[in-house]
């Protein structure tokens, strides 16, 4: 599938076949999309537990869900639960930067030198974020954020449904053996589909106008028309919920699990 | 069993086939199966469509707060209510999925898990 098309076809799918497994390189490959990943100070502060949901006792699946995330939790053959880790930033003492100076990333034509990372970066500004909470808090969410969105983009691209979902950290903790300075994110759902692909259409979104500037706040972003063309042409612009069939397709997925309309 | 007025005017049964009617195009012919198992329900719990929602809410200085002890009490009157149903697998599980409608389209968020799963099948 090309890059749009992904982009354009990603939903949140939370009717999957339930007893259809994902195949182990799938999972590996969402994985290997996440890990390459941008991320600040080249720290890779996301980590993954994978969790096969018929390998949990029928108890520990049932302490994982929120009252809103039952249902996904108990379709979906596969889970990935995503932490920060909120040390590693400390850990790295600012090598994770020399890394890229040494492989050639960061370079002197762009002022990177070993020693300003040693002398003034690491002292003046990693440190001190390693012990501003919410500053922390913000680089690692931020930056998960950007790993977890490209696993995600690639569960589409393997042609398996996907989405992300809230979980009991506590239970997750002591079923998971999750080390205590991981902070808990989202638990990625992931299966086959039991959905239609387009899963009732493209999720309404705010006017373009209203999230983009240009220049300054208060100058919206001009939309061109021939852009949105090509872009549907791509198909990363598809149709919007809701699709006519939508709710006879709701209809006959609750039925099939015996869930209430 | 007769449906009486009296039940169909409670304000959440009026609510829950309103609400129906819009997201299901359930029209008023389709309802009765859908209150038979209302009404069945409530008698198995002994308590009026009104009161069961009331029960489920709590009033706090934040505003209205979903009482989850209720909330679990009453997803767990639905599972004991639904296996005790004659029939087959299906019967029963039609009759939780009605009510368990009634209920969320009242602003009550409740999940049950996939109904045919094989170890639900056994249990």
């Amino acid at each position: 599938m090309e890059f749009k098309e992904v982009i354009g076809r990603r939903r949140s799918i939370r009717y999957f076949v339930p007893y259809r497994p994902v195949e182990r390189e799938k999972i590996q490959t969402i994985l290997e999309a996440a890990r390459l990943a941008s991320c600040a100070v080249n720290a890779t502060f996301l980590r993954a537990i994978v969790v096969q949901r018929d390998d949990l006792a029928p108890e520990v699946l049932e302490g994982l869900q929120t009252p809103v995330s039952a249902l996904n939790l108990e379709l979906a053959p596969v889970h990935i639960y995503f932490y920060g880790d909120m040390q590693t930033l400390r850990e790295s003492r600012g090598n994770t930067l020399k890394e890229l100076i040494e492989v050639g990333a960061l370079n002197p034509s762009h002022g990177w030198s070993r020693a300003f990372v040693d002398e003034v970066v690491w002292k003046q500004v990693i440190e001190p974020l390693t012990k501003d909470p919410l500053k922390l808090v913000g680089a690692v969410a931020v930056d998960c954020g950007v790993a977890i969105c490209q696993a995600l983009l690639t569960a589409f691209d393997e042609g398996l449904g996907a989405c992300l979902s809230a979980f009991e950290p506590q239970r997750a903790q002591a079923a998971f053996g999750v080390p205590a300075h991981w902070m808990p994110l989202y638990a990625m759902l992931l299966g086959y589909p039991a959905e239609s692909w387009e899963a009732g259409g493209q999720r309404p979104r705010p006017p373009f106008g209203e999230l983009y500037f240009e220049g300054h706040y208060g100058q919206p972003w001009r939309r061109d028309p021939d852009v949105v063309a090509r872009l549907k042409a791509a198909k990363m612009l598809q149709e919007p919920a809701p699709l006519s069939w939508r709710q006879e397709e709701i209809k006959t997925l609750a039925r099939a699990f015996g869930l209430p309309e | 069993m007769e449906v009486s007025d009296a039940f169909i005017r409670q304000r959440t049964v009026h609510t829950w086939l309103a609400h129906l009617q819009r997201q299901t195009q359930l029209a008023p012919p389709g309802h009765q199966e859908h209150l038979h198992i209302l009404a069945a329900f409530c008698a198995y719990v002994g308590q009026a469509p009104d009161a069961i929602i009331a029960a489920c809410f709590r009033d706090t200085p934040e505003g209205k707060m979903i009482h989850s002890r209720n909330r679990q009490h009453y997803a767990a009157q639905i599972d004991a209510f639904q296996r005790q149903v004659a029939g087959d697998r299906r019967q029963q599980v039609q009759s939780g999925r009605v009510v368990r409608s009634f209920l969320i389209h009242n602003g009550i968020m409740l999940q049950t898990g996939w109904q045919y799963r094989p170890q639900r099948e056994q249990a």
